[in-house]
């Protein structure tokens, strides 16, 4: 211990400069979050302090490695009596104080600078930190470990980037975006790919530190920037839902029932069915009912297995195609059409491969559809007013309501927590009719390089169309309370009708 | 030069891993810019924002290892004890940067261009002019303090430090004093911002190359730095207009456009004014009248000036703000929205006021209408091509403004004009388009139908004054406070 000791001290006399500019920027950050959280006029400078931290902190963990250089073999700390556990845990405990500790600390002040109770919140932010060390630090701390110097750990970076947004751009091609569009599976999947691209990243340190084993180490961060990637290509997207139902609060069997709407004509479907463009499928539709979601909920329609069997015996499945849905006609966006709130007339959406269809679309068949639905609780609903203060709503948020050319655009925050769904609604005051826009938020998890900030984005910030003056605006927002499955059995039906 | 190009080729030959890297993500960006790719790379939105960043830092890594080939600071450096100049050093370092950083950025934005159906030859000039500015701003800068630092390490730190006070000062000043942008002429901004910061780059790259004075060259780079952020915000400025007025392209009498006070309307602006920033204060709307505008053309209010005087205290002076000046509704009535200090207003509310100012106006001329039928897929003359269907246009500098009309009036008028009067790109972006928005209408989730696209076009830049009397100021006070 007294080794590790005198390793940091050595360190923190070598590289006070970087770690000055860390803990001034943190500072910085938390002032901004706390007195002028997520200010339009500050949205610039917030950003921008926030990408400074991140690139500083990447900067601080490559010099805190290289200070004691892994791969070569003619430098001073191998000639001295160093133990590899003592450099290793002294490089740990420069990262967990001068990086780990500045930023907790500085979410902590910026809670409490804007009233709210740092304690209450300290598991998320912790759990916070346990992600930051996990998939910011590490793979940098892990890259670091294997080059000599700055200039070849920023090539490399770069190198690495260019490699994996080409890979990108193949998979786009071969198997199409939304292959990586996980919707509420996203949480899921993101944690695997944190946990393996963390555990690839001590692993290679613990190489490194151990054996210095540079070219072996090299090999491991190539599988380490890959394999991430390789799981969340082949992981099917129903064992990840499975994952998440099974976590979940169990839904009553009876609550959300799928069933046939005799009343609807089959020929009357609105269009709009979704064809991938590099596949040869036919789209089919039937009326849906959905009952039984409990009052006050909505639910949203996720992915759907379509399993088709002939009287022969000959069997095809869609698996969980991202393009089958349940959707409602009457929305615009389109994902917003997979919220179903228990009225309306949806309709099922899914593809069917051609070859199968033409060859048995007069057939009866037998025709199993499961649907994976995600419960949405009741609602938040809040009032706002056009103005460019801060507006408090409930479970420490608040809300901006500016006019973007005209048209308010509510952007709303909340202390780390998202929401699943947010509507905004416009009264106007003297005829009552209501304009609904709804959206549905975090079911699509977008990446961001701001891992620091304590306010989560509500909304889109999106302008909406006002209706004539005066008019009130409404902001909901509904959380995801279950997942689960629903299944509708279809005995001898013909493909062709649909 | 065979010396040059001896130091040019060792250059080639050490770089070009970094070389390779450049351009390939130069080559990325230009396949994935979201400008004009949206619809494709929604799929991993958070490595198109990463591309965002690693592709400067790209550039910047080029840069900085190009001037740490032959560092300026120390004297136990190799190359002092060869027979080298330093302006055969500098010229090798200039030939190399036009080589490997100008010229494929030239080149890759020209392929943009012509990817997306512009002709890459009808904007030579606005492709020159973004390398001016790429060269000025995200460039020179770099080299300049590669130039007075060792290693990548230093560089970055440097680098930190000068950016980070800079940024925070930038966004104080934003904030303390918001409203202060420049509007349609923040090209003459821009511009002298990079005027001074490529003034400021050479400056330190020559002394550091002819006499490695590194101190005096980082007192240079500081003060360079810091003149470009007062210059950056540098409120509106009179004589910057009379610049713009330069570029009038049609003489409008003096005794035309005339600004008054409209005592027949007093109905209060319906629809909060603008996205822009306000400034502080307390905001009021004054209905006033503009006559004697020349037939075919519409006035907008760039920089307005106020003078409130009466109740017995001291005149209140705004300065000059930027696009508060006059809004046009539908209906044909128009406001002067004024910001007035708050505690001034508090005392001077119910007293009788005179209000006197001046409004520095830009006069378009409605060019052509589009009608939104024919207007799915167009190349809009003087913008670029445009869709209504998503709402946009591309282009590399618009020279006309879309607006909506329903009729004979506006349904919204332009919402951006930040380069509006630009005569040349003032960006130092990589890409070379931008997107523009087309204004569009709505009724609910469908388009207005009678609406109609018109092309309109800046064609006089006028300063025009003002003298309301015996005003109550809290008559006009708006609903936005």
């Amino acid at each position: 211990m007294r080794q590790t000791l005198r390793i940091l001290r050595k360190d923190v006399r070598h590289l006070w400069p970087r770690i000055a500019v860390v803990v001034f920027l943190a500072a910085v950050y938390a002032y901004i979050e706390a007195i002028f959280p997520r200010n339009p006029m500050l949205m610039f400078a917030e950003g921008g302090c926030g990408l400074l931290l991140m690139l500083a902190a990447w900067f601080v963990v490559v010099s805190v490695i290289h200070e004691d250089r892994l791969t070569g073999n003619n430098q001073f700390w191998i000639t001295r009596p160093y133990s590899w556990r003592s450099l290793l845990l002294a490089k740990a405990l420069f990262i967990l104080l001068f990086l780990n500790l500045p930023v907790l600390l500085a979410q902590i002040a910026g809670l409490a600078g804007a009233g709210l109770s740092p304690a209450h919140y300290l598991p998320k932010l912790l759990w916070r930190q346990l992600g930051f060390a996990a998939m910011s630090l590490a793979p940098v701390a892990a890259l670091a470990a294997v080059t000599a110097n700055l200039v070849q750990f920023a090539m490399t970076f770069l190198a690495i980037f260019a490699g994996l947004y080409a890979l990108f751009l193949g998979m786009a091609v071969t198997v199409g975006t939304d292959a990586l569009a996980w919707g509420s599976a996203g949480p899921v999947v993101v944690a695997c790919q944190s946990a393996i691209t963390s555990l690839f990243g001590v692993s290679i340190c613990v190489l490194q530190y151990s054996r210095r084993a540079t070219t072996a180490a090299r090999w491991l961060v190539a599988c380490g920037v890959v394999a991430p990637w390789i799981f969340a290509t082949l992981v099917p997207w129903g064992a990840a839902f499975a994952v998440l139902a099974k976590r979940s609060p169990a839904v009553d069997p009876t609550a959300v029932r799928l069933s046939l709407d005799p009343a609807r004509d089959r020929n009357a479907w609105p269009g709009g069915s979704v064809v991938r463009p590099h596949q040869d499928v036919v789209g089919i539709s039937l009326p849906i009912h959905v009952t039984g979601i409990p009052a006050g909920m909505e639910t949203f329609s996720e992915r759907v297995a379509v399993t088709v069997e002939t009287p022969g015996g000959e069997t095809w499945s869609s698996g969980w195609d991202s393009l089958n849905a349940i959707r409602r006609s009457t929305q615009v966006s389109f994902l917003s059409k997979q919220i179903l709130p228990g009225a309306g007339s949806p309709w099922l959406e899914a593809n069917i491969d051609r070859s199968f269809f033409n060859k048995f679309s007069t057939t009866p068949v037998h025709l199993r559809i499961t649907v994976a639905f995600t419960l949405l609780g009741k609602p938040t609903t809040t009032r706002l007013t056009v103005s460019n203060r801060r507006q408090p709503l409930p479970d420490d948020g608040f809300c901006y309501l500016q006019s973007n050319t005209g048209f308010p655009s509510p952007l709303c925050f909340a202390a780390l927590r998202k929401a699943a769904e947010y509507m905004v609604r416009l009264q106007p005051l003297e005829t009552g009719d209501v304009q609904e826009y709804e959206s549905v938020e975090s079911l699509q998890p977008t990446g961001t390089l701001n891992v620091f900030s304590i306010w989560e984005r509500l909304s889109s910030g999106v302008g909406y169309k006002p209706p004539p003056s005066p008019y009130a605006v409404f902001f909901e927002t509904r959380q995801a309370v279950a997942h689960f499955e629903r299944v509708l059995d279809l005995q001898a039906v013909r493909l062709g009708e649909m | 030069m065979k010396r040059v190009t001896q130091v040019f080729r060792k250059d080639a030959a050490h770089l070009w891993p970094q070389i390779l890297i450049f351009l390939a993500m130069l080559v990325l960006f230009a396949c994935e810019d979201p400008t004009y790719t949206s619809q494709r790379n929604h799929g991993f939105p958070s490595l198109t924002n990463l591309l965002y960043l690693l592709l400067p830092l790209s550039c910047w890594l080029l840069v900085i290892a190009l001037v740490h080939e032959e560092t300026p600071i120390g004297h136990n450096q190799y190359w002092l004890t060869r027979p080298f100049t330093w302006t055969d050093l500098l010229a090798a370092k200039a030939l190399f940067l036009l080589a490997f950083v100008n010229l494929p950025v030239f080149l890759c934005q020209a392929a943009v261009l012509a990817a997306n159906g512009i002709s890459p030859a009808g904007h030579l000039t606005d492709l020159l002019a973004k390398q001016v500015f790429f060269l000025a701003l995200l460039v020179l800068p770099v080299a300049a303090l590669a130039a007075v630092t060792k290693g990548l390490g230093r560089t970055i730190l440097g680098g930190l430090l000068l950016a980070v006070p800079l940024a925070m000062t930038a966004a104080l000043l934003a904030y303390l004093a918001p409203g202060s942008g420049w509007g349609g002429l923040a090209w003459i901004r821009a511009s002298a911002v990079a005027a001074v910061a490529f003034g400021g780059a050479v400056v330190v790259l020559f002394l550091q190359y002819t006499r490695r004075r590194t101190a005096l060259s980082r007192a240079v780079l500081a003060a360079a730095a810091m003149l470009v952020l007062l210059l950056w915000a540098t409120p509106p400025w009179q004589r910057a207009f009379v610049l713009q007025s330069w570029f009038s392209t049609q003489q409008i009498d003096p005794q035309a456009v005339r600004v008054s006070f409209d005592p027949r309307h007093d109905v209060p602006l319906p629809a909060p004014a603008s996205n822009l920033t306000p400034p502080h204060g307390t905001r009021l709307d004054i209905p006033i009248q503009v006559q004697d505008i020349p037939p075919g053309i519409e006035v907008a209010a760039d920089w307005t000036q106020v003078q409130a005087e009466g109740g017995g205290l001291a005149p209140w002076r705004s300065g000059w703000a930027v696009n508060w000046g006059i809004r046009h509704e539908p209906t044909g009535k128009r406001w002067l929205i004024v910001f007035v200090d708050s505690d001034y207003f508090d005392r001077i509310k119910d007293a009788s006021v005179r209000l006197h100012g001046s409004v520095d106006l830009t006069l378009f001329a409605r060019t052509s209408s589009l009608p939104p039928d024919r207007f799915a897929d167009l190349d809009v003359p003087g913008i670029g091509p445009c869709s209504i269907m998503k709402l946009r246009c591309l282009s590399p500098l618009p020279r006309a403004i879309l607006a909506v009309v329903s009729g004979k009036s506006f349904l919204y008028p332009p919402a951006n004009r930040t380069d509006d009067y630009a005569p040349y790109p003032t960006s130092p972006w990589f890409g070379p388009l931008q997107e523009y928005s087309v204004p569009a209408a709505f009724e609910g989730k469908r388009p207005v139908t009678d609406m109609a696209l018109v092309l309109e076009t800046p064609v006089a830049h006028i300063q025009r004054s003002f003298d309301f009397q015996s005003l109550r100021l809290a008559d006009y006070l708006s609903a936005d406070n």
